[in-house]
């Protein structure tokens, strides 16, 4: 079998965190955003990453796009660790891999206008002359449902689901592997949401693309995604076909998790029974010892302390980084 | 259909402009009167500097004989002379030595801000892009420079190289970019955070282009503002560094060195050797410090 288009290996991300009031001398303590986090992509698929704010999904995005470096681990892009690359050939990767952001106004500059911004990747990346550039810009602007004759407008003339759309239209323009979706529909409105998750699952299927999309809801992941990972505190505790995931969850937190996402209907979601997680996430500077999740876990044991639970696959393609999620209440 | 047709060169041709942001700040500087009003002098006061050494009848370093000695009576400004603003000490005509010194004013003030915004941005901008040692290192460069009395190395640049316009300039150039570089980095700082530019960077595009695509045009608003307002200062430490006496060389001028001319003159009845240029200085500095305010109130897009 050859290589998985993308695979995060034993990935740390720590930043630097200067206590308040610290010498400039002092070392910093560190945050661990990201603790040996390890996923497969395999072409063609869409992995889901979800989890609360905090629990490190945008930092591992960033991190396999290299905007944020890797403390430790490796990230093989078609078996080649891109993390060790020097700074000329990681700007390369950004042919392949592309990334939509959270906020849509945010992610494109205010000085230039949406042809400029469509045809940057073309710029950096082909040498492709200015009137190619265009037609391809407005080939890439149909596709993602604008109107091509508004190459000349700013960003701050759209609404944001159409920014959206301009973000995607310039991700997509050089007809990347993978796209690194981070939030995409988080700050738009619901009936907007729907239709750039659309957006994104046709453009899938038509460019044959893999995708890492990345959100805090459930429900949106499930629609788009074949498989999910779920995180909590940086660590990932559960990763599964997107079915099986919801339909079987094994891991406390992903239980809860699912619980959590609300039924649409008033009489099924009063009537059904929902496991609140109790606390706050735990600072990531001081994390709880052995399990992170053992704080809030409803089954958690005093063991649960000692060791860091692995990643253990139960079903295949069902890993779950709980021993005892099958036992019940506690003991 | 439609959008088939869309997609031809000769319907991109004719997409609708959009307002772009510079756009939109022109709209608005151009609604406010006192920007405007600044604009109107300054532009006479360049006519008069460009135009100027056409139609003085006189040179401004020929020394008019017949009124040198009685330049209290017969240097008066009047038409039938010839000497519209009269004469200085020495006989020379007032208007074109102003037309001359308003020249090399301008031309101080525009170079000074020139070399600001060009080296300062950049070298704030480089700084505040790749940040860490680069930056920490960078700005203290800057905190040492600062440190040292610009006067002091002005006086002594123009001391030891002697009086020069291009010693003028190399003075005034190396101080100037200073404070823009400050404010160049610290705008680049809260720039560096943005998604655009996170997007830039995971795209791949070289750093250096980010800053000239991405990061400059951000900081531009911030830029022009503090330029339009560096201007008239950098006149006025050209104006003082002559007032001293060491600006530039006779019989080359300027509104300074007229001022200081016209002020040790002030007791002998000549006050409009004093006067005109004191007109045009103030009438300049009025207007850049009006378009200045203009152009923030225009650029800003919180104070609408």
């Amino acid at each position: 079998m050859s290589a998985p288009l993308l695979a995060v290996e034993g990935l740390d991300v720590t930043f630097p965190v200067m206590p308040r009031g610290a010498w400039p001398w002092t070392r910093p303590a560190g945050l661990q955003a990201v603790s040996k986090a390890d996923l497969t992509l395999e072409r063609g698929e869409t992995l889901g990453l979800v989890g609360e704010s905090g629990s490190g999904k945008s930092t591992l995005a960033r991190a396999v796009i290299g905007t944020v470096p890797a403390t430790d681990g490796r990230v093989m892009w078609k078996g080649r660790d891109i993390t060790a690359l020097g700074p000329a050939s990681r700007r390369k990767l950004g042919r392949e891999v592309q990334m939509v952001f959270q906020d849509p106004l945010a992610a494109l500059n205010p000085r230039m206008n949406v042809g400029q911004i469509v045809a940057e990747p073309l710029a950096t990346h082909t040498d492709l002359s200015a009137k190619e550039r265009r037609t391809r810009v407005s080939e890439m602007m149909e596709r993602v449902g604008l109107l091509p004759n508004l190459v000349n407008r700013y960003p701050h003339e759209f609404s944001g689901g159409q920014c959206q759309r301009i973000g995607i239209a310039r991700a997509l323009v050089t007809e990347p592997e993978l796209l690194i979706c981070d939030e995409p529909v988080s700050a738009l409105d619901v009936s907007v949401q729907a239709q750039v998750v659309n957006l994104l699952a046709g453009l899938q299927r038509d460019m044959g693309l893999s995708m890492l999309f990345i959100a805090h809801d459930l429900s949106v992941v499930r629609h788009i995604s074949t498989r999910i990972a779920v995180m909590y505190l940086g660590r990932i505790v559960e990763t599964a076909p997107a079915e099986a995931l919801v339909t079987d969850p094994r891991h406390p937190y992903t239980k809860a998790l699912i619980a959590s996402v609300p039924i649409p209907d008033p009489v099924r979601e009063r009537a059904r029974s929902r496991p609140v997680l109790e606390g706050e996430l735990p600072s990531p500077l001081n994390p709880p010892s052995g399990c992170v999740f053992r704080t809030r876990c409803p089954i958690a044991r005093p063991d649960c302390a000692e060791a860091r639970p692995p990643l253990v696959q139960e079903v295949p393609g069902h890993r779950v980084a709980c021993p005892y999620h099958d036992r019940g209440g506690p003991v | 259909m439609r959008t088939a047709t869309l997609t031809d060169a000769s319907a991109l041709a004719t997409a609708p402009k959009g307002r772009s942001l510079l756009a939109d700040a022109r709209r608005r500087f151009f609604r406010n009167r006192a920007a405007v009003g600044g604009v109107v002098v300054l532009a006479l006061i360049a006519a008069f500097a460009l135009v100027g050494p056409w139609i003085a009848p006189w040179d401004y370093e020929e020394i008019d004989w017949a009124v040198l000695g009685s330049v209290e009576t017969m240097g008066r400004p009047s038409l039938e002379t010839g000497h519209w603003f009269g004469t200085d000490q020495l006989g020379r005509d007032l208007f074109a030595r102003t037309v001359q010194g308003t020249q090399i004013s301008l031309m101080v003030g525009i170079v000074g801000a020139l070399i600001a915004v060009v080296v300062g941005t950049l070298y704030g901008a480089v700084a505040g892009y790749f940040g860490g040692r680069v930056d920490g290192a960078m700005m203290r460069v800057v905190d040492v420079l600062m440190s040292i009395p610009y006067m002091f190395v002005l006086i002594l640049l123009l001391v030891v190289f002697g009086r020069s316009i291009l010693m003028l300039f190399v003075g005034i150039g190396l101080i100037s970019w200073l404070d823009m570089a400050r404010i160049a980095r610290g705008q680049t700082l809260a720039l560096r955070g943005k998604e655009f530019v996170e997007a830039a960077i995971a795209t791949g595009v070289h750093p250096f282009r980010i800053i000239l695509r991405h990061i400059v045009p951000n900081l531009l608003g911030v830029i022009i503002v503090y330029a339009t307002l560096l201007v008239p200062s950098m006149i006025i430490y050209e104006s003082f560094i002559s007032f001293l006496g060491l600006g530039v060389q006779e019989p080359l001028t300027s509104w300074g060195a007229l001022i200081n001319d016209g002020a040790a003159e002030m007791r002998n009845g000549t006050s409009w050797q004093l006067l005109f240029p004191l007109g045009f200085f103030v009438a300049g500095l009025f207007a850049f410090f009006f378009i200045g305010d203009g152009l923030r109130d225009a650029l800003d897009p919180k104070d609408r």
